[in-house]
């Protein structure tokens, strides 16, 4: 059984007269401990299936299974409880509440937890052990993502899932995360999704998800993933 | 319409809760701020209004001698008068259903209905109708209504010395309606110098009520006085003048006055020096025919005693006669009657002898015919003796004849011889035998004869006795007879003769008892003359003092004396201006606080805007608009949010707030319905000062953002960074807190704006919470300090007489019915201090015995409720009078009777001063009091606790007792009637709730709400973090939460502040409203801050609910 499992999953918004397919017939699945690239142009769908694979919305049709619960029939509250115990969320902007501490940024998502990690324990995963009383108006984007990061990774999720991580930082720091990314999914065997618009992060994962107007294109494994530091784009 | 304006409009419905609340701050503050500033001008203008309805009087002229049609002519002839009503009033006491009030009557125009320009002072009628004939009026109803007096109930005048008749023409009044009067707005009417000096009713009669030959009071309207308004400078000036002019007329009138006065009391000096001289003349006839007349009595007395006396002799006379006739009468008859007893004796005596005789005469009989019987049986027996020897003889014979025959035969017979001499001599003695019996017989017939012949006498003598004794006897009968007959005559003639003495008694016993009476009667009359011979010249000598009196008053006449009075001067009135007053001053502390809360929201909600706008302010930057015209964007944003939040509380305060304050003020004033207008100077100072306060808040919010170069507009904001704050500073504090408490405080200093408003919001909302639960406490305090602890009796009765006894003592002493009870004096005073800067009317309270007060009222510290010791020196006073006249303990107090203005005040030290709510009172121990006034006190009133088991029963037995106790009061009415008025109170605490909850909800709202814009991102972002909805919820608001804590522990405080500023501002002279409010209060105000932060809470919940978690994921722009 897969790790996740989206069956014929659509996703169609309604206004007025106009019906939107934002994902039209999904199929795809994830197994434990992969690092997974889910990747499409912009207005492809990558972002509702994110949203709809990370609790934030529900879909139309179809089924989700994760560790074979159908989360597709969910109700709010249940969504709720699938994320704070299930999903890790690393967002492009980071979202760090800018009036908490670095650690007290990772505290505010463990406290949550029934079973978080010590968030001087993750920062130090991160590499933000010496930075750990800073605000993140005094970090910078990388190490701000870091903190984010961590943030996730202290709820010990079952999936981290992240949304262009690296859109809001250069090319160099961007490589970073994506290493530490790679890393923790390797570390810690969590199951990582990469989404983005680009294409050469594919070379990093273990499977990739090709998404094209609401539509799973292609679904392929990577044999041989690549090291982050050596992909380039 | 320019692409710029489209903007505008966008903006504003883009952000609808944003501009409704710079709405509905702005609209609160213009609300309050027009509301009471509206509050006073209405109040005047209605009272103004109501006063030219009812054509009250501008001034009104009082004199000491009245005033004469001449007078009111004069007066009407004046330059600038308009109307003149000239009327009567007179002040009495007067008993209602039994019970005694003060009262005063006023004259009415003949017909009240019309509104001539001369009638005035118009009462409005609201029950009943008017009075139609003497006898009959209308009773002013109070703004509180204590009484039940109902129309038909009849009010009696006491008229004991007949002070009254020469003012009043009737002295029974029913009442036939109920009025309203401009001139008695207030619910305490004035005073008097009846009574306790308190005047209790006011009541209108008709004019020909009134009996006094002049007017005793003058109403005067003033030309174009009914145009200004009564409370403005116009019209004082006005009057004034007015006043001043009338004031020349006033002395040249008192001139004339004077003289005519004294002219006319020379006059009736003559007159009552001539009416003296004929009285006293007419009085010495009268007694010198009365004299003669007691004297005519007196001998006609003592001739009917003369002729009693004669009288009682001939009837003693009478009676004496009568009875030596009757023993006259009783010997004669008594003689007489012995004769005939005797004479009955004799013939019974002659019978009873004949009798004998008879039976002698019987016994004689049957002794001679026994004798005779026996003397022929002897002389038979004899004869018989004689024949038997005869016969023996005989044989003797035989026997010798046959003895010789034989002899003769032969025989021989020896004795013959013998015998035969035998014989012979027998023969011989025999024959001698017979001689001798025949003599004797001879004898025996011959005495026979003879006593038969005497026998014979003797019965002839009998015989002859027996007749004289039967004739004897017949004369006896005839005696006896004779005797019956002149003894039943003797006796018919002393029954006549008793019967005339008892007549004659009876005369005599009645003509006594005349005399009695007779003599009563000249006693009586003498007695009468005598006195009437002391009244008379008692009369006189008064008389004669009089016209002394007289004549020396009229030496010393004073000029009479004009008092003109305006409004200002009529005691309602100026309580009335007095409270409108205090209400003007409250609008400007309310206002203060929304008016600050209305800048801090519009400043946090135009800077959160620009900060929003930031984008938008570069692209027109770039685009080349001027920082004015950018500026001008949100002016205009705020500008509009301002006037439309304006208008909407102007017109919503300025209809409202005064109308609920008229009610509450109802409670004290009897007004009619209150004029609402619309005041656009206050209207446009509401508009200006919030304009002003948001515009300036705008400006300042935009003036950072406006002076950055467009290219860093262009770019996003940086987010305020995170700052360590103070608090952080003390690690073992800040260590012990949770990271939530941590963040919560962080984001509550990031922001010091915020933080000012809500707490300041929130505060003025706490404040206004406590000074509504203030203003429900005092009420309470009223009720239940004053009438529950501090004064301890029930029931206050009035005496009739200082004494208490008789039955009314019985019932005071009967334990079933009375704990207790205090004989007091208590008299309304002028109070006043030594400078008399102030003076006000409080109550001159005196107990008898100065030991026993505290068992009635509970004397006492209001801070500390410790005890205050009254004894013989004391004089304690209540604590709104010390604070009015600003005494302290050893400080002088002035004392000055209502009733005699003039007379030396009465000074006495302040010993201490006491917890008090209602009426003001002046604790005296007599003592003290008869000291400084020189006169004794008269303890003409009581107060008692009854037995609370039999409440009822004790006071039946007090009205009972109306005669002794003619006015009772109890406690427990007065409770019901301070009860009665707290709706309108209430009314005030609703409102100022209303106005917390909208304070505390639109800063809370605006609050959150602008938290929440800010904090999308982050509240989207803990969603997906998996926060709960609670746990956002808490989140986000427990800054909130925590600010309203502050804000409320401010208000708190504040509340304090405020409540006692409105409580000295509003109170009259006769209450203190409780200083202080309650723990309860506190928790109260608290509660509902809390409440109102709750129902905040809901809205704001729904807004987390609604921020799309797919913000998240957004970039920031």
């Amino acid at each position: 059984m897969a790790f996740v499992e989206f069956q014929n999953v659509s996703k169609i918004y309604r206004q007025g007269e106009v019906e939107t397919r934002a994902l039209d017939g999904v199929n795809f699945t994830m197994e434990q401990g992969e690092f997974v690239v889910i990747v499409g142009a912009s207005g492809a769908g990558k972002t509702t299936l994110l949203n709809i694979l990370g609790g934030m919305d529900s879909c139309t049709e179809g089924r989700i299974l994760i560790e074979g619960r159908d989360i597709s029939h969910y109700s709010a509250r249940q969504l709720t409880e699938y994320r704070r115990y299930d999903i890790g969320f690393v967002f492009q902007f980071y979202n760090l509440v800018q009036n908490l501490t670095a650690r007290e940024n990772v505290e505010l998502a463990a406290q949550i937890c029934k079973e978080p990690l010590p968030a001087e324990q993750v920062l130090e995963q991160v590499g933000l052990g010496h930075r750990m009383a800073h605000f993140p108006a005094q970090l910078s984007g990388g190490e701000q993502q870091r903190v984010a990061i961590a943030r996730a990774l202290a709820k010990n999720p079952k999936l981290l899932l992240c949304d262009e991580p690296t859109g809001a930082l250069d090319y160099k720091t961007g490589k970073a995360i994506l290493k530490l990314l790679q890393d923790t999914c390797k570390n810690s065997k969590k199951t990582v999704a990469l989404i983005t618009h680009n294409q050469a992060f594919t070379a990093l994962a273990d499977r990739v998800i090709q998404v094209s107007s609401g539509k799973v294109t292609d679904m392929r494994i990577n044999e041989n993933p690549m090291s982050a530091e050596r992909i380039e784009w | 319409m320019s692409a710029f304006f489209k903007d505008i409009f966008r903006s504003v419905r883009r952000s609808m809760s944003r501009f409704l609340s710079i709405i509905a701050i702005t609209a609160l503050g213009a609300g309050v701020f027009a509301g009471l500033a509206a509050v006073a001008p209405d109040m005047w203008q209605t009272g103004d209004d109501y006063f030219d309805r009812q054509n009250l009087m501008d001034l009104r002229l009082l004199s000491t001698y009245g005033f004469t049609e001449d007078d009111i002519a004069q007066i009407r002839g004046e330059e600038g008068v308009r109307g003149v009503f000239a009327t009567y009033s007179a002040d009495a006491v007067a008993s209602i259903g039994g019970t005694d009030y003060t009262l005063r009557l006023h004259g009415l125009p003949d017909d009240p209905g019309r509104m001539a320009q001369d009638d005035m002072n118009l009462p409005v009628l609201v029950e009943g109708r008017w009075p139609e004939k003497k006898g009959e009026c209308v009773l002013v109803k109070k703004a509180i209504e204590i009484d039940s007096e109902q129309i038909g109930d009849r009010i009696v005048i006491q008229n004991e010395d007949g002070e009254l008749d020469d003012m009043l023409a009737c002295m029974e009044y029913e009442i036939v309606g109920f009025v309203e009067s401009p001139y008695y707005l207030s619910f305490t009417l004035g005073t008097t110098d009846k009574g306790n000096g308190t005047l209790y009713y006011a009541a209108y009669v008709r004019q020909e009520t009134f009996a006094a030959e002049v007017y005793t009071d003058v109403y005067v309207s003033i030309e174009g006085a009914e145009e200004l308004n009564s409370f403005g400078q116009e019209y004082h000036d006005l009057i004034a003048d007015s006043k001043a002019r009338l004031e020349i007329l006033a002395d040249e009138r008192q001139e004339v006055r004077l003289e005519e006065i004294r002219q006319e009391a020379n006059e009736k000096l003559l007159d009552a020096k001539q009416e003296y001289v004929e009285g006293k003349a007419e009085a010495e006839e009268q007694l010198a025919e009365a004299k003669a007349q007691l004297q005519d009595a007196r001998e006609q007395i003592e001739k009917g005693e003369e002729k009693l006396r004669d009288g009682q002799r001939e009837y003693d006379q009478g009676v004496l006669l009568l009875v030596e006739q009757k023993a006259e009468y009783q010997q004669k008859i008594a003689a007489a009657e012995q004769q005939l007893a005797q004479s009955q004796q004799e013939i019974e005596r002659g019978r009873s002898q004949l009798a004998q005789g008879k039976e002698q005469l019987d016994a004689y009989e049957a002794l001679f015919a026994e004798q005779s019987a026996a003397g022929q049986k002897q002389l038979e027996e004899e004869r018989k003796k004689l024949e038997g020897w005869s016969a023996q003889l005989e044989k003797l014979a035989e026997q010798i004849a046959t003895a010789e025959q034989i002899e003769a035969a032969g025989g021989s017979v020896p004795e013959l011889p013998a015998m035969r001499q035998q014989y012979a001599e027998q023969m011989r003695q025999l024959a001698d035998a017979k001689a001798l019996l025949e003599q004797k017989t001879q004898e025996g017939q011959e005495e026979l004869a003879k006593r038969r012949a005497e026998l014979d006498a003797a019965w002839e003598e009998y015989h002859t006795k027996a007749a004289v004794l039967e004739a004897g006897s017949l004369d006896l009968e005839k005696g006896k007879n004779e005797l019956a007959r002149q003894k039943g005559e003797a006796e018919q003639g002393f029954g006549q003769a008793e019967a005339q003495l008892a007549a004659a008694k009876e005369q005599l016993e009645r003509g006594k008892a005349e005399l009695a009476d007779a003599k009563k009667q000249l006693e009586r009359g003498e007695r009468e003359y005598q006195e009437g011979k002391v009244e008379a010249e008692e009369q006189l000598a008064d008389a004669k003092q009089q016209i002394e009196d007289a004549e020396r008053q009229i030496a010393e006449l004073a000029a009479p004396e004009w008092y003109l009075l305006d409004r200002d001067m009529t005691e309602s009135i100026v309580l009335f201006d007095a409270s409108t007053e205090r209400m003007n001053q409250l609008k400007t502390v309310f206002p203060v606080v929304f008016f600050l809360v209305a800048a801090l929201v519009a400043l946090t909600t135009m800077t959160r805007m620009v900060d929003e706008e930031r984008g938008i302010i570069g692209t027109y930057k770039a685009l080349g608009y001027s920082n004015v015209k950018i500026g001008f964007k949100y002016l205009c944003y705020a500008a509009m949010a301002t006037i439309l939040g304006s208008a909407l509380g102007i017109g919503l305060g300025m209809y409202f707030l005064p109308k609920i304050i008229w009610n509450a003020y109802g409670i004290v004033f009897s007004l009619p319905k209150m004029l609402i207008t619309f005041h656009w100077g206050i209207a446009l100072q509401a508009l200006l000062a919030l304009l002003f306060f948001t515009l300036g808040a705008t400006y300042l919010a935009c003036k950072a953002s406006l002076f950055e170069v467009p290219a860093r507009l262009l770019q996003p904001r940086a987010p305020k960074a995170g700052k360590r704050i103070l608090l952080e500073r003390i690690g073992l504090l800040w260590k012990r807190l949770n990271f939530t408490a941590k963040t919560t405080a962080r984001n509550l200093f990031l922001n010091k704006r915020r933080l000012i408003m809500t707490a300041l919001g929130v505060a003025g909302c706490t404040a206004l919470l406590v000074t509504a639960m203030g203003a429900r406490d005092s009420v309470s305090t009223v009720l239940g300090d004053q009438f529950e602890d501090i004064y301890r009796f029930d029931v206050m009765a009035t005496l009739a007489e200082q004494e208490i006894s008789g039955e009314l003592l019985d019932a005071l002493e009967t334990p079933q019915l009375f704990e207790s009870y205090l004989q007091i004096m208590n008299k309304n005073m002028n109070a006043t201090n030594q400078e008399e800067s102030y003076t006000m009317t409080a109550y001159l309270y005196i107990p008898k015995q100065p030991e026993r007060l505290s068992e009635f009222v509970d004397l006492r510290h209001r801070r500390d409720k410790a005890k205050i010791p009254f004894g013989e020196d004391s004089v304690v006073i209540t604590e709104k009078l010390a604070e009015n006249l600003g005494l302290k303990p050893g400080d002088t107090l002035r004392l000055q009777s209502v009733t005699a203005p003039d007379a030396r005040p009465t000074e006495l030290i302040v010993t201490d001063i006491c917890e008090n709510y209602v009426f003001n009172y002046i604790y005296v121990s007599p003592k003290v009091y008869e000291k400084a006034a020189g006169k004794p006190c008269e303890f003409t009133q009581l107060v008692a606790r009854t037995n609370p088991e039999e409440t009822q029963a004790a006071i039946q037995k007090l009205e009972e007792l109306s005669q002794q106790v003619p006015t009772i009061t109890l406690i427990s009415d007065i409770i019901g009637t301070v009860k009665g008025s707290i709706d309108s109170v209430n009314i005030i605490i609703f409102v100022l709730i209303i106005l917390a909850g909208a304070l505390a909800f639109i800063v809370l709202y605006n609050l959150t709400n602008i938290n929440v814009g800010e904090r999308v991102r982050e509240i989207a972002t803990l969603k997906v973090l998996g926060f709960r909805s609670g746990e956002t919820n808490a989140y986000i608001f427990r800054e909130t939460l925590i600010l309203s804590m502050i804000g409320c522990v401010l208000g708190l405080g504040l509340g304090l502040v405020l409540y006692q500023y409105v409580v000295k501002t509003v109170e009259v002279d006769i209450l203190m409203l409780g200083r202080t409010v309650s723990l309860g209060g506190y928790l109260m105000a608290s509660a509902l801050t809390m409440l109102f932060t709750w129902l905040v809470s809901i809205f704001i919940n729904r807004r987390i609910r609604q921020v799309d978690m797919v913000e998240s994921l957004k970039s920031v722009d």
